[in-house]
């Protein structure tokens, strides 16, 4: 089945447009030999771990991790990681926009403008992922407003759709 | 043990990776604008911030592969900015759902480390995960979920087929 859609949107109509407050972003670096067994344990945790983002990238022998959670589960997290050998590269209070609406996983232009609005703002993200229908930004939580103020001439939420 | 259940998965083939290392974000904002006049999509993006900038992995059509190669390549000579990494064929398998919760994550990779995958790139949204591999080790990675997962009865990853076309020009201008 193919769909086709046709957008032609300025700003980009989004589901919404709010910071998740109260996170915590850890970068991981784990030896590829050892996700495995990092892996295992918190599949293993109970109650479940709960998770804001998680993202991956594979360098060579290491895989830099980032899992970004409620600040408050983040000693667990810890406690598997270093059992695992994997060492904490980056510590930081942060906060979660996520952006999301119809194709936005197909559409292009999209990124351009996360990274235009946030440009703007005079903000740069820790990090930036864009994934199925989902752009997901985690950024220092002393920026969320400036970053939600540039994103907001790029992106409208329902509300400010029904008021233009 | 149990197998987890999942309320399914796709698979997305045809696609590439480009990989930046050490890229200032604003060369990442200007790749963006480049791609953006191209009209060329991005399916799968991870960036994450470095002692020395931005690195990560942005995944395109493999029919766009070219033309986004020669944007990229020409502002990292002329910026001086480290030389891109291409991976030609890549495939994405998503699997969902996510549920707010680190155990579809986990047992996502310790499935793939199982089996000695190692993928490009892994992230989340707000439903669901993604995996990046090399295309070559795509049959592996679905038989090992397969294994590890419980699917829906006759549920095989149904190959995403969108095509979205988007007009420079407001309606009616």
């Amino acid at each position: 089945m193919e769909t086709v859609a046709v957008y032609c949107e300025h700003p980009v109509r989004t589901y919404g447009l709010k910071a998740q407050e109260g996170c915590l972003l850890l970068f991981l670096e784990c030896p590829t030999s050892q996700l495995g067994k990092l892996a295992d344990q918190l599949a293993a945790l109970a109650p479940p771990l709960p998770l804001v983002s998680c993202g991956v990238l594979w360098r060579g022998e290491v895989a830099s991790m980032q899992v970004c959670l409620p600040r408050e589960e983040a000693s667990r997290l810890e406690l598997a990681a270093a059992q695992a050998g994997a060492r904490i590269g980056l510590r930081r209070e942060a906060s979660v926009i996520n952006l999301q609406g119809p194709h936005f996983g197909d559409r292009w232009g999209l990124a351009k403008e996360v990274l235009a609005g946030l440009e703007e703002a005079e903000t740069a993200p820790l990090v930036l992922m864009g994934v199925t229908h989902t752009l997901q930004i985690a950024l220092d939580s002393s920026a969320s407003q400036a970053a939600l103020n540039g994103l907001g001439r790029h992106f409208v939420g329902p509300e400010a759709s029904k008021r233009g | 043990m149990p197998r987890l259940c999942i309320s399914g998965w796709k698979c997305r083939r045809a696609l590439s990776l480009l990989i930046l290392h050490d890229w200032p974000w604003v060369g990442l904002t200007a790749l963006s604008q480049a791609l953006t006049l191209s009209c060329v999509n991005l399916p799968f993006l991870l960036v994450q911030a470095g002692g020395n900038g931005a690195r990560g992995g942005v995944c395109l059509e493999r029919d766009q592969l070219h033309e986004a190669e020669d944007i990229a390549a020409a502002m990292s000579r002329w910026w001086d900015w480290p030389p891109l990494e291409v991976i030609e064929e890549v495939a994405a398998i998503t699997l969902y759902p996510l549920a707010g919760e680190m155990t579809l994550v986990a047992e996502a990779l310790a499935c793939l480390a199982g089996v000695d995958l190692r993928p490009l790139a892994f992230g989340t949204s707000l439903a669901s995960l993604t995996v990046i591999l090399p295309d070559s080790a795509l049959g592996a990675a679905m038989e090992a979920f397969r294994r590890r997962f419980e699917l829906p009865p006759e549920s095989s990853p149904p190959e995403e087929r969108v095509r979205v076309v988007q007009s420079p020009l407001k309606r009616g201008q």
